[in-house]
């Protein structure tokens, strides 16, 4: 017979960090330690609607999905949820609706091909392809009250209920590449209506791809592993570089963002654990820089004019965070949450595409219910050794 | 105008003695049984748990009924912000149980400030979840339905017990949700507001109104199953463009069926007719004139007639100026200052307030201990 023994109760928990319980400037503290918010900087939200005009991008519609900007400065995006939408931003109107694109939509691409023209892509209930010029959109004349809207131009996919992954421009080559839903890489001609299938991968592949400088694309499949593809050759090379991950999580590992900078080195950030990585396409040599943040998920990378690599980490469910990488020092920053009250006061807490404007603002797309377009202009550097001598 | 203090011998102060380091109160509910169930919360330091008490209308006692660490068997001591508030939640149904959720922003113990959204899934510091529970009035048992989103409090929840539902509001991501009396089958709507909605109530159709952070009228159309955003808001003050920080902040149905309104940002009284397909709100001007009146809040419809309300004038930051206990008459339009709300030494502020079967109004007192102030019409 067991001995009676009197129940172990398990010991009082210990409250392992104790914080400052004083705090003579509550509001003060508040501001320089607790707050998430971005402070360096300056950020602004614009609904998505103009603002003469009663909103056509409602609740539910206005998820944004992807984000483009063109050589005259405008930045167009597409919206994800019970429709679609091609938007553009305007300084004066601010968000203007282009028109509907889909119903169900959930994911899109876009990207600046030739001049002001734009090649936009969506996919979920059905899928689609589209071409848009923008350059009536940017001028806006002296007494020109109301926003330009240039029709969009579709055109149909190989497939029926086929959708598009992403899409990457090669200008050299004059043509717009895309992968889609049915795992085909396909090609659309600068001027051509009609859509080539390139070929057609035996890999699922992600939602992610660009144009290496030898013009070979660079794209992600099952596991994070890279792969290239030179057009013609029609068949997709596999590399031996895999997306970093913590040991056991290989079979979900997967790549959520790739970026291609302006000196040719290459980005990604992984979806399952958040890694940041750089990849060499000469070499195929990855290298793993480590998490930017506690969350998963780097849902998107865009190159400022600073020389800071802007990302955005945020796993489902969780709280976007912008952050920077410096390439130069390798290191990381979280910025913060992003918050504004230019013109309206709101705080995203999903953020699904990120893009460069001309002039070095950061564009954010939120992707939520309700969805708003943020600018980030990041702080100006303060400059020495310009003080001109007294006199 | 200056205005006389109300007359004390109506109105009574009840202490929460057994609990005199809490601070706030923001639910309360009549119970199938009559009487006042009230959450009595921990705001403005760390470590504190929520504590529902019931006033026992016929004992004029208050009586405690369950501690919320207990409940949801979180420890205020285990490190996390703790499970300090019952936030506009608490319902009755008709078999006498009392429905309600948790709410956080009560900083961890030893901590004097915390975020939400910087602790958002902070493994040590973090929220880990409003819950959901049901309180048995006549066991006295509770039961934890648990954690429906992580990281997030539960400041709002009604009930509609014919459809075995009930709706919520979750803070910091401000989405309106739905689950059934079992705190199953959820039903997430999506985000609604940039803070989350701080005045919301049935109409006799059981759709739920409530408004975002800039006073748009949201309906929850409960045949339709969904949100309309109807671009409707009440009076804004001109100066207010954006009608930033603008939440409508009191919603209550009267017995003429209308829904009467406060606003945040300034002293005007609203309604409108919920049957209209788009209401159209109807401003009915100041709540109180400029002396007295800078802002409403804490609605209660009396059902007898009238519905009485608090205004005051706020001095300055962190200052607060005299609180008035106003009364609007529904048949003539009119809207009565019944004196400075000062009674007993205390000035009683409140966002919500509820009536009992006799027409005795409960509102939030102040002071520490917090205490209950009860208003009786007819003394």
């Amino acid at each position: 017979m067991a001995a009676h023994r009197k129940p172990v109760r398990p010991p009082a928990e210990q409250t392992p960090l104790i914080g400052p319980a004083d705090v003579a400037d509550k509001f003060r503290f508040f501001f320089d330690k607790v707050s998430p918010w971005v402070s360096a900087g300056s950020v602004y939200g614009f609904p998505m609607h103009e603002e003469m005009t009663e909103p056509t991008i409602l609740e539910g519609e206005s998820s944004i999905g992807a984000l483009t900007t063109t050589p005259t400065g405008v930045v167009l995006g597409i919206t994800t949820g019970r429709r679609g939408h091609l938007f553009y931003f305007h300084h004066s109107f601010y968000v203007v609706d282009l028109g509907v694109l889909g119903e169900g939509v959930t994911g899109g691409a876009i990207v600046t091909t030739l001049g002001d023209k734009i090649v936009g892509g969506w996919r979920g209930q059905d899928g689609g392809l589209f071409r848009h010029d923008a350059r009536h959109e940017l001028g806006t004349g002296q007494e020109d009250f109301y926003s330009r809207k240039a029709p969009v131009e579709r055109l149909s996919l190989p497939g029926k209920g086929e959708g598009v992954l992403a899409l990457v421009y090669n200008p050299t080559a004059g043509a717009t590449y895309g992968l889609t839903t049915s795992n085909r890489i396909i090609s659309l001609a600068d001027d051509a209506r009609k859509v080539r299938v390139e070929v057609q991968a035996d890999a699922r592949l992600a939602p992610a791809l660009l144009r290496l400088p030898d013009g070979r694309l660079l794209g992600a499949c099952e596991e994070g592993q890279l792969w290239t593809y030179r057009p013609g050759t029609r068949a997709i090379e596999k590399t031996g570089a895999f997306a970093p991950c913590e040991k056991g999580k290989r079979y979900v590992a997967s790549v959520q963002s790739l970026l291609l900078t302006r000196n040719g080195v290459v980005y990604g950030g992984s979806g399952t654990d958040g890694f940041f990585f750089s990849f060499d396409p000469a070499t195929g040599a990855l290298l793993n820089f480590g998490k930017p943040h506690r969350q998963s998920f780097i849902r998107a990378l865009t190159e400022g004019h600073d020389g800071l690599i802007y990302g955005v980490v945020e796993e489902p469910k969780g709280m976007a965070h912008l952050f920077t990488f410096d390439p130069a020092g390798r290191v990381f920053e979280d910025l913060g949450i992003l918050n504004t009250f230019i013109p309206v006061q709101w705080s995203p807490h999903s953020i699904g595409a990120l893009c460069t404007g001309i002039h070095g603002e950061i564009y954010a797309g939120e992707s939520d219910t309700i969805s708003h377009l943020f600018v980030y202009y990041p702080p100006v550097v303060r400059r020495t050794g310009f003080e001109t001598a007294p006199g | 105008m200056k205005y006389p203090l109300v007359d004390e011998r109506r109105w009574e102060i009840v202490p929460f003695k057994e609990h005199p380091g809490h601070d706030s109160i923001w639910a309360m509910v009549r119970g199938a049984d009559g009487h006042i169930y009230i959450g009595l919360c921990w705001e403005y330091s760390g470590g504190g748990i929520a504590q529902l008490y019931r006033y026992n209308v016929a004992s004029k006692k208050l009586e405690h009924c369950l501690d919320l660490g207990e409940v949801t068997g979180e420890r205020p001591s285990n490190g996390h912000a703790t499970q300090g508030k019952i936030h506009f939640s608490l319902c009755a149904a008709s078999d006498g149980a009392i429905y309600g959720t948790t709410h956080c922003t009560t900083p961890p113990m030893g901590h004097a400030v915390w975020n939400p959204c910087g602790m958002w899934d902070d493994p040590l510091l973090g929220y880990p979840g409003g819950h959901i529970f049901r309180y048995d009035p006549k066991s006295g048992k509770a039961v934890d339905f648990g954690i429906l989103f992580p990281n997030e409090g539960l400041p709002f929840m009604v009930l509609d017990e014919k459809r075995d539902r009930l709706y919520g509001i979750t803070y910091p991501k401000a989405h309106f949700f739905r689950v059934n009396m079992a705190g199953r089958d959820l039903v997430d709507y999506g985000r609604v507001s940039s803070w989350y909605p701080i005045g919301l109530c049935f109409d006799p159709r059981m759709n739920i109104f409530f408004s975002d952070t800039n006073s748009q009228l949201i309906k929850y159309d409960v045949k339709q199953d969904r949100l309309i955003f109807t671009r409707q808001t009440p009076y804004a003050n001109p100066w207010n463009a954006s009608k930033r920080f603008s939440w409508i902040s009191n919603l209550n149905l009267a017995e003429d069926g209308k829904i009467y309104g406060t606003h945040y940002h300034n002293p005007h009284l609203f309604r409108f007719d919920p049957a209209e397909e788009t209401p159209r709100i109807e401003d009915l001007g100041r709540g109180a004139d400029t002396d007295a009146c800078q802002q409403l809040r804490c609605l209660v419809p009396d059902g007898r007639g009238r519905i009485y309300y608090l205004a005051w004038v706020a001095k300055g930051p962190g200052e607060a100026g005299p609180h008035f206990w106003c009364c609007y008459h529904l048949d003539t339009g009119k809207k009565e200052v019944l004196g400075q709300l000062q009674a007993h030494g205390v000035t009683p502020w409140s966002w919500i307030g509820v009536t009992d079967l006799e027409g005795n109004i409960y509102i939030k007192g102040n002071g520490r201990p917090m205490t209950l102030a009860i208003y009786h019409p007819n003394a």
